[in-house]
């Protein structure tokens, strides 16, 4: 368990009081198999492997096939990944080859 | 100018190809409009309409020129463009729902960013590629590119980003707005104006006297004649409206009809027939010397005629003009109830006189009056800039005069000065003075056509009464002095 999920356990509401640390959901946004994007995509796994075993579910999305999630997801800047669960969300953008920010945006610590 | 022959100018000049903005006046002074296939940097500081002009030119191109448009917002969000919009009368969300317009909110929000690396901007030109495919646009906007800097930190990738972005517009041949924010030294805050070499247009507002009044400048147009002054421009319930004064053509229509001044005794002095119809009239007078007796009476000579009227009137409220009107036996009240006549009292200083103009366009467009009647000019300029008024003057006798409408126009001349505030005589067609003077304790109406243009007119001043039955001119009284002074000769 994280320090960040911790927190959010002890939330006000009742029902959010699990025992167990919620499952990361992240999405990773790439305009085609560019160098950029394989060294994320490798970078990425790696680092959740790491810390977070099998506690993870990516979706790499390629904006050339899918332009549209581009607009519903709002990517500027390329490859993006976005944290969509556990709360807070956030968007660690760049080839993810600065692993301790990636950690940071992923809001994991050294185990 | 109409759009036909922006067009027609467009097909003449191959060398460069423009977009019309079917915005009021900007293709005058652009001579056509916007450079067609290429991006135009527009900038100027906070709210001074850089988005409600963008969104206008991206709406005109749908409804006037057929052309659809995206408009990428960096700023506001699709709800609050549609509302802003709207009091423009567009119906933005209508033109989205048809497919004629895309929009899309770009958000970045920097707080929630971590960077990790190399990035580039390639999702904002998928999202770009993606809108312009969908609809088929010729037309871009992004509103406003700066954002981008606010958002990310590595500004050397933005800017060649940015960079590619602008090849990438001009590659697809799309017409372009990009907006950006006033800077200090210079012309944009993050010197978009270095990418940006076709079209450079400058929105300003100054304040002066607490009025506010916006200015649009081209700075740079490549390869293409183009005003290079200080063009005033409102924001309408319609759109923008740019007012080329120097560019104003003098080629509306000629009216020989002619209108009669409510009076047989001044049409007599009128060659017989009054003024003619679409001109411009003045009444210049000191206190009290029958000004709004004579525009009146002229609103319901046309009245009477089922002729529509407007008065502006900027000193007296409605229910005053009506009842100082009966005194002198004219009734108001019959034509504001068969909707002859409409009365728009208000305090001229209550806004700028941008604004009253405004006010004046948008109720003769909607109510096509016959006849006009501003009653009076003086205090509508309450700056001290001495050729507003006169300024604002010529636009609006040239709108009056465009649409065939005779305006009326009443000056106080003030008693220490007669001659003073004068300056604005030389634009009339037709120029009333009227007097009070003092003949041994006796004081005397008298009335002379300074000048009617394009017609042979009375010389003579005439002596003239205020009944209960209106103006009454007496016989003449005294023939006008060779030397052509116009000093009152008393009997």
């Amino acid at each position: 368990m994280t320090a960040g999920t911790k927190k959010i356990s002890r939330c006000s509401c009742p029902e959010g009081r699990r025992t167990q640390p919620q499952r990361y959901l992240l999405k990773l946004f790439i305009a085609g198999m560019s160098t950029r994007s394989v060294a994320a995509i490798k970078s990425i796994k790696r680092v959740c492997r790491q810390h977070l075993g099998e506690d993870f579910d990516l979706e790499i999305v390629d904006l050339y096939r899918e332009p549209q999630r581009a607009l519903q997801e709002q990517i500027v800047a390329v490859p993006t990944l976005i944290k969509k669960r556990p709360a807070p969300m956030r968007r660690i953008i760049g080839s993810m080859e600065n692993e301790k920010r990636l950690m940071n945006g992923l809001n994991v610590t050294v185990r | 100018m109409s759009k036909n022959t922006i067009q027609k100018r467009n097909s003449h000049s191959a060398r460069l190809a423009k977009s019309p903005t079917g915005i009021a006046g900007l293709d005058e002074i652009s001579e056509g409009g916007l450079p067609c296939g290429r991006p135009t940097l527009l900038c100027g500081s906070a709210g001074c309409g850089k988005t409600l002009l963008a969104m206008e030119f991206l709406v005109r191109g749908v409804t006037e020129f057929g052309e659809r448009g995206v408009f990428v917002s960096f700023e506001e969000s699709a709800n609050e463009l549609a509302e802003n919009v709207q009091s423009l009368g567009f119906d933005l969300k209508k033109l989205v729902t048809q497919k004629k317009i895309f929009l899309d909110h770009v958000i970045i929000e920097r707080s929630e960013i971590e960077e990790t690396g190399d990035y580039n901007l390639e999702g904002l030109f998928i999202r770009l590629d993606y809108a312009v495919k969908q609809i088929g646009a010729k037309r871009v906007v992004l509103d406003t590119l700066e954002a981008l800097f606010g958002g990310l930190s590595n500004e050397a990738l933005i800017r060649a980003e940015l960079r590619r972005l602008f090849r990438w517009l001009k590659v697809r041949k799309l017409t372009a707005i990009i907006t950006g924010e006033r800077g200090e030294k210079s012309l944009t805050r993050y010197g978009l104006e270095e990418y940006v070499a076709d079209c450079v247009i400058l929105l300003d507002h100054q304040v002066a006297d607490q009025i506010t009044t916006r200015r649009l400048r081209i700075v740079k147009y490549r390869g293409s004649l183009h005003g290079t002054n200080e063009y005033p421009f409102l924001i309408t319930s319609q759109g923008f409206s740019v007012l080329p004064i120097t560019s104003l053509g003098l080629n509306y229509p000629v009216s020989t009809r002619r209108l009669s001044t409510g009076n047989e005794e001044l049409d007599g002095m009128l060659g017989g027939k009054g003024f003619f119809r679409g001109t411009s009239v003045l009444v210049t007078g000191t206190p009290g010397t029958g000004k709004t007796s004579i525009g009146t009476q002229l609103v319901d000579a046309a009245c009477g005629r089922g002729e529509r009227a407007i008065i502006f009137a900027y000193e007296e409220s409605q229910e005053q003009i009506i009842r100082n009107q009966q005194s002198v036996g004219i009734d108001l009240r019959p034509w504001l109830r068969r909707g002859l006549l409409q009365i728009h009292a208000v305090r001229p200083t209550v806004y700028g006189i941008e604004r009253h103009l405004v006010e004046m366009y948008d109720r003769t467009r909607n109510f096509s009056p016959h006849i006009v009647f501003m009653d009076p000019i003086n205090n509508l300029s309450v700056t001290n800039k001495p050729n507003e008024l006169q300024t604002a003057l010529i636009r609006l006798i040239d709108f009056f005069k465009e649409r065939g409408i005779t305006a009326v126009f009443t000056q106080l001349q003030p008693m220490s000065e007669p001659e003073a505030m004068l300056g604005v005589s030389s634009l009339m067609d037709t120029w009333l003075e009227l007097r009070n003077e003092e003949d041994e304790g006796v004081f005397r109406r008298t009335l002379f056509i300074r000048k009617s243009r394009g017609m042979a007119h009375a010389t003579q001043r005439r002596e003239f009464k205020i009944t209960a039955r209106g103006v009454e001119l007496e016989s003449p009284i005294a023939s006008p002095r060779r030397d052509g002074r116009k000093e009152f000769v008393t009997l």
